[in-house]
């Protein structure tokens, strides 16, 4: 058997954290070859590896069972392999056209632009792959479905013969998803070899022929996607079994704990973000908010916890009025907050755990006195939630920075809930966490839930929205387009109310 | 003496010709300073620079008797603090602001101490060649445009040129494109095999190269003599026009026009309008405040590179 691509040996370390540990990883011509793997498994330092931007510490590379040196980016080019990053590496000021040529401008002469050739070309790659991107848009003003296409477009204008996707989907809707897998497919006709990485197991078993797994930086195995399935596959990837399940219906639910009425909002340069958002959240509820992102979900976050001015409208917390009242007074009135930004908002990076654990109570009982901290309690309530929550800290006096994503989330998580609130909002509660961490954080919401709490949920993953949820409520360019229950509803339509009902599939 | 008096002896074909003649140095540093803002990096120390660029324009002059050879001096000391810079701010990441203001500082007492041990005096040199000024007879014959041309330095032609290059160069050719690219999204111009150090670096070098003429115009054509902190400000007058033009070449172009402007116009209202009705120091602080006035309406505009002052950084996410 000839392979395409193999890496040999491949090892990476970063400081303290080895990403890659003697990766073997083989590949053959034509086919979409998957790598799955938690997060911090190493698949993009893998394949970052691969594309000359991250230098291994050992290792080799064969291509066509050819050595290559591989020492950055030109390099990896001028040996057919193109890289989608999970991050698009795209200048929003630029339009379509400029970035799908950067670097490898048709010239007129030897020291003009050909402007034409570039519109013209770019026009003519897009058309014979059925991508359907305007040429002359500005980057900065397309979605993200078209920015990926426009990744894809100037990994073909490189004439790449090996492509990497870095977790494609990530950012896309179910319908999006499905046209990037049409666009895969194609390319797999025309010869192409394709590596995808992703940690969503239904889609790996969708699009691939062949599965690499990792985990802690090593291969754990590569299978044939007819002899593996998904339960297999997560195995591998934890290490033990782990099912994400459906949340079990609510047991009781009561009346609205929070009610929004009208709310309407403006961001800075005076343009609406919220727009006559309406909804309530009842006691022994999960409320999910579904939506792509940058549709008003952060705003709403802000404008329900006091942080973003509202220019109409009214928010009830029990009965009481929480707008136009300072962060603080909402926070005592009984709302916790898991917040989208865990690094920027959740924690002070610098604290430690213990400081993080009580922050934004200092003046609450029993921290404080009203006047002075009390660090008995302080280190008290550290030593409850770290146990409680199984926390994985060497001790309470660490650096949160030091630690985890998951157990910087457990933080976030603990606190919030420690002080008891009746209503919780949860903002990207799982963002960049692995299976083990969202599950607890998925256990902890149901039990709150289970405990009369009402509970807000924001997602972008809609998964997660339709694991958790009692009701949805989709969020489409700062309004509410639709409530429903999560028993009447599916992924595809959520889909396309994300989109604003007006989605078009790339022509077939 | 008349309102009306006033507005004539201020509004001349002599306004004119000092806007363009006090243009000249801002213009060549502005431009300079556009080009290495464009790419992503933000050296602050033009003031610094031009300092030395004349300086060093003088001393070259004073020694080899040639002006030209004084202004190849200015260019090379220029490329030695940009290169110094470069290594500061794009290798070693350090802070781009301080590495700028370093530049200045270090210019400010090193122009001095050097003019002390060469000449054993500080405050200025003795005169110097000086570059030509530009002498056509035919421009005579045309009414305005003789007064208004002839007599500026040969270094206007270059100034006023540069916009014009510098527009073809940033969007007309693929190296302008690479340019901006490394000050919107460096690692955008990385993974298309374009190294955006190596861009930076070149970025910024022409910047110091143009900042070091910008300040040898001062020493060795519109004075023959360099003196001690004779930029006075015309350093951060570029950067503000930079900022001001929002880093592209038509606006900066007309931002350095417009504080040029403003100051042939106090100088000739120094003049024009009598001490006791309204005193000099009011006219003299007009640019500044006007400077400080349209920054601050400026700031919200954007359109200036989007990464802007933050190194780049290889193996980082
Ligand atoms: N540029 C970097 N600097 C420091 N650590 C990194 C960097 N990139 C990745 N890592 C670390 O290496 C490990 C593997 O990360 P990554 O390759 O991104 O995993 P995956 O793509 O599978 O989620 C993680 O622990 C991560 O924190
Ligand atoms: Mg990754």
């Amino acid at each position: 058997m000839s392979y395409i691509l193999e890496m040999r040996g491949i090892y990476k370390h970063f400081g303290e954290v080895l990403a890659n540990d003697h990766v073997d990883l083989k590949v053959e011509a034509g086919t979409v070859h998957s790598i799955v793997g938690e997060n911090g498994a190493g698949k993009t330092t893998l394949m970052c590896i691969l594309y000359g931007l991250y230098k291994a510490d050992s290792g080799q590379i064969f291509i066509d069972g050819k050595e290559v040196d591989i020492n950055s980016p030109s390099d990896a080019i001028a040996n057919g392999i193109g890289m989608i990053h999970q991050h698009f590496k795209l200048i929003p000021a630029m339009t379509v056209a400029e970035n799908v040529m950067l670097g490898l401008e048709p010239r007129k002469g030897k020291i003009f632009l050909d402007l034409k050739q570039i519109n013209q070309q770019t026009k003519e790659l897009s058309d014979r792959y059925g991508l359907a991107v305007d040429p002359k848009a500005l980057v900065g003003n397309i979605s993200v479905g078209i920015k990926q296409r426009v990744e894809i477009l100037k990994v073909l204008y490189h004439k790449a013969n090996i492509m990497i996707l870095d977790e494609p989907t990530a950012l896309l809707t179910p319908q999006e998803s499905e046209d990037l897998f049409r666009v895969i497919n194609h390319l797999r006709e025309d010869g192409k070899t394709i590596l995808f990485i992703s940690h969503k197991l239904k889609e790996i078993m969708q699009i691939s022929d062949r599965i690499t797994v990792m985990r802690d930086g090593k291969i754990v195995d590569t299978v044939e996607k007819r002899d593996t399935n998904e339960v297999k596959l997560a195995r591998m990837m934890v290490g033990r079994d782990v099912f994400l399940k459906p949340a079990p219906a609510p047991k009781k639910v009561d009346g609205a704990v929070l009610k929004v009425e009208d709310v309407s909002a403006v961001n800075e340069f005076h343009r609406p973000v919220l727009t006559d958002v309406s909804f309530d959240v009842r006691s022994g509820e999960i409320l999910g908010i579904a939506g792509i992102d940058g549709n008003g979900q952060t705003e709403l976050v802000r404008a329900l916890i006091g942080l973003q001015p509202i220019t109409k409208g009214k928010i009830t917390l029990k009965g009481k009025q929480m707008d136009h009242k300072p962060v603080k007074l909402i926070r005592d009135e009984g709302i916790g907050v898991v917040p989208e930004d865990r690094l920027m908002e959740g924690l002070v990076v610098d604290f430690n755990v213990q400081e993080n654990l009580f922050l934004g109570l200092q003046r609450n009982k029993p921290f404080s006195d009203g006047k002075l901290i009390s660090w008995k309690a302080v280190r008290k309530n550290a030593d409850d939630l770290v146990k409680f929550f199984d926390i994985r800290t060497p001790n309470n006096e660490q650096k949160v920075n030091l630690l985890s994503g998951g157990n910087q989330q457990k933080i976030i998580v603990a606190r919030e809930l420690s002080h008891n609130p009746e209503m919780i909002i949860a903002a990207q509660p799982t963002r960049g966490l692995d299976i083990a961490a969202t599950d607890f954080v998925h256990e902890q919401l149901i039990k709150q839930r289970d405990e009369g709490k009402a509970i807000l949920l924001l997602s972008l993953s809609l998964d997660e929205i339709l694991l958790l949820s009692t009701r949805i409520a989709v969020i489409y360019k700062g309004s509410i387009v639709a409530i429903v229950n999560k028993d009447e509803t599916t992924a595809e339509d959520l889909g396309l109310m994300m989109l604003g009902g007006t989605y078009e599939h790339i022509p077939a | 003496m008349t309102f009306l008096d006033i507005i004539k002896s201020v509004f001349t074909i002599a306004l004119v010709y000092s806007t363009i003649r006090i243009s000249i140095s801002i213009l060549i540093a502005g431009m300079g300073e556009m080009i290495t803002e464009r790419s992503g990096v933000l050296n602050i120390g033009v003031e610094g620079v031009m300092l030395m660029g004349a300086w060093a324009a003088a001393i070259g002059s004073y020694f080899s008797g040639s002006a030209w050879i004084g202004l190849l001096c200015a260019v090379g000391v220029a490329l030695v603090i940009g290169l110094i810079f470069s290594y500061i701010a794009i290798t070693l990441k350090a802070s781009q602001a301080i590495a700028g203001l370093a530049i200045t500082l270090l210019a400010t007492g090193l122009s001095g101490y050097l003019l002390q041990i060469i000449f054993e005096h500080g405050g200025n040199t003795p005169r110097v060649p000086t570059l030509p000024n530009i002498n056509l007879a035919f421009l005579n014959k045309i009414p305005v445009l003789g007064r208004i041309i002839n007599d500026q330095s040969v270094l206007m032609i270059f100034a006023l040129l540069l916009p014009i290059l510098l527009y073809i160069i940033f969007y007309r050719t693929p190296w302008g494109t690479w340019l901006r690219a490394a000050g919107e999204n460096p690692k955008a111009l990385a993974v298309v095999g374009i190294n955006p150090v190596t861009v930076r670096y070149i970025a910024t070098l022409c910047g110091a190269m143009l900042g070091g003429i910008g300040g040898a115009y001062l020493s060795i054509s519109q004075t023959s003599m360099f003196s001690e902190n004779m930029v006075a400000g015309r350093g951060f007058i570029a950067l503000a026009a930079v900022i001001f033009g929002n880093v592209k070449p038509r606006g900066v172009f007309a931002a350095c026009m417009f504080f040029a402007f403003m100051d042939a116009l106090q100088m000739t209202l120094q003049t024009a309008v009598p001490d006791n009705i309204i005193p000099r120091e009011v006219f003299q602080a007009l640019p500044y405040i006007l400077t400080v006035v349209i920054l601050a309406i400026n700031m919200a505009k954007g359109g200036g590179p989007a990464d802007i002052g933050n190194p780049y950084e290889k193996e980082s996410r």
